[in-house]
């Protein structure tokens, strides 16, 4: 079976040319050097990025060598084959770093979502121990999903009122339990914010 | 003059906001379990609940907040009506 050609473009990912010539001579070195980075990549695609990287390196360098009036490189492909390596070898060494990283990212990620998730339930726990009736059938009924005109309309009270005392109610758990407000984590602050009147509409911007 | 801004009467819950109200639901759906129904009324009692509130005694409505199998029964009686009311 024929292997299937390489398909490298005339610049790399970072937007830099490749000349003819070297990619030329990419092309040829391709299949050995995809087979070099097999086990460190893994990802052919990837390793494809990389031999478009070294080429506009190799490029950039034979140019600017040209233009210095340094002597020329004498051997193009063993040139670009070992800059290839050098980008590989690097990508191998930073990729336990970048891994670890990203794990302990989410990892902080999942502890802050864990929680903001007890300080809901806390906060709720709250409202429905301290707070009067009304705002608790509120707090019921906004997170049985429904909008403030329909509570408003099963409760007999205007819109505002049902946005003005959920509001109140979770303002208040939260001073008592002093459970600051949060942005972007689970809608805690934008809750309050959206469930807040007027006034606080104001205060929180 | 009003600097807040204005919106329509009935809106829903924006998509951050839904988390909130989606784990406080399932908090009190799930989070109270009362495997022995110690205290807890009958269902005609949650419908009314869910129907009239006014009607109800203030027990009831902070029993459903304690009890999750109550409470799961009183959302069931409300969405029933919500479709209702919205057909």
């Amino acid at each position: 079976m024929r292997p299937r050609p390489l398909l490298l473009n005339a610049v790399d990912r970072l937007g830099r040319k490749i000349d003819p010539a070297v990619l030329s001579i990419a092309h040829e070195i391709g299949p050995r050097a995809l087979a070099y980075a097999r086990i460190p990549i893994g990802d052919p695609a990837e390793a494809i990025n990389y031999l478009e990287e070294a080429a506009a390196s190799v490029s950039a360098a034979i140019e600017q060598k040209r233009c210095s009036g340094t002597p020329e490189v004498r051997n193009v492909a063993a040139y670009l084959f070992r800059t290839f390596v050098r980008m590989v070898d690097e990508a191998r060494r930073k990729k336990p770093v970048l891994e670890a990283s990203s794990r302990e990212n989410g990892n902080a990620q999942l502890c802050l979502s864990a929680q903001v998730r007890v300080e809901t339930t806390v906060l709720l726990n709250e409202v429905m121990a301290t707070c009067d009736r009304g705002s608790r059938e509120v707090v019921v009924l906004r997170l049985e999903g429904f909008s403030w005109a329909e509570i408003g309309k099963h409760l007999s009270i205007s819109t505002h009122a049902a946005e003005a005392r959920f509001s109140k109610a979770l303002e208040h758990a939260r001073k008592t339990l002093k459970i600051p407000r949060r942005k972007g984590l689970g809608g805690l602050s934008s809750c309050l914010r959206e469930g807040a009147g007027r006034k606080d509409t104001n205060l929180n911007r | 003059m009003s600097s807040g801004r204005r919106r329509s009467k009935g809106h829903k819950p924006k998509p951050v906001d839904k988390e909130f109200l989606e784990l406080g639901r399932k908090h009190f759906a799930e989070g109270f379990p009362n495997p022995s129904r110690e205290g807890c009324p009958n269902d005609d009692v949650l419908k009314l609940l869910a129907e009239k509130p006014a009607h109800v005694a203030d027990d009831v409505q902070k029993h459903i907040t304690s009890c999750s199998p109550c409470y799961r029964t009183y959302s069931k009686f409300l969405h029933k009506i919500k479709t209702a009311r919205s057909h």
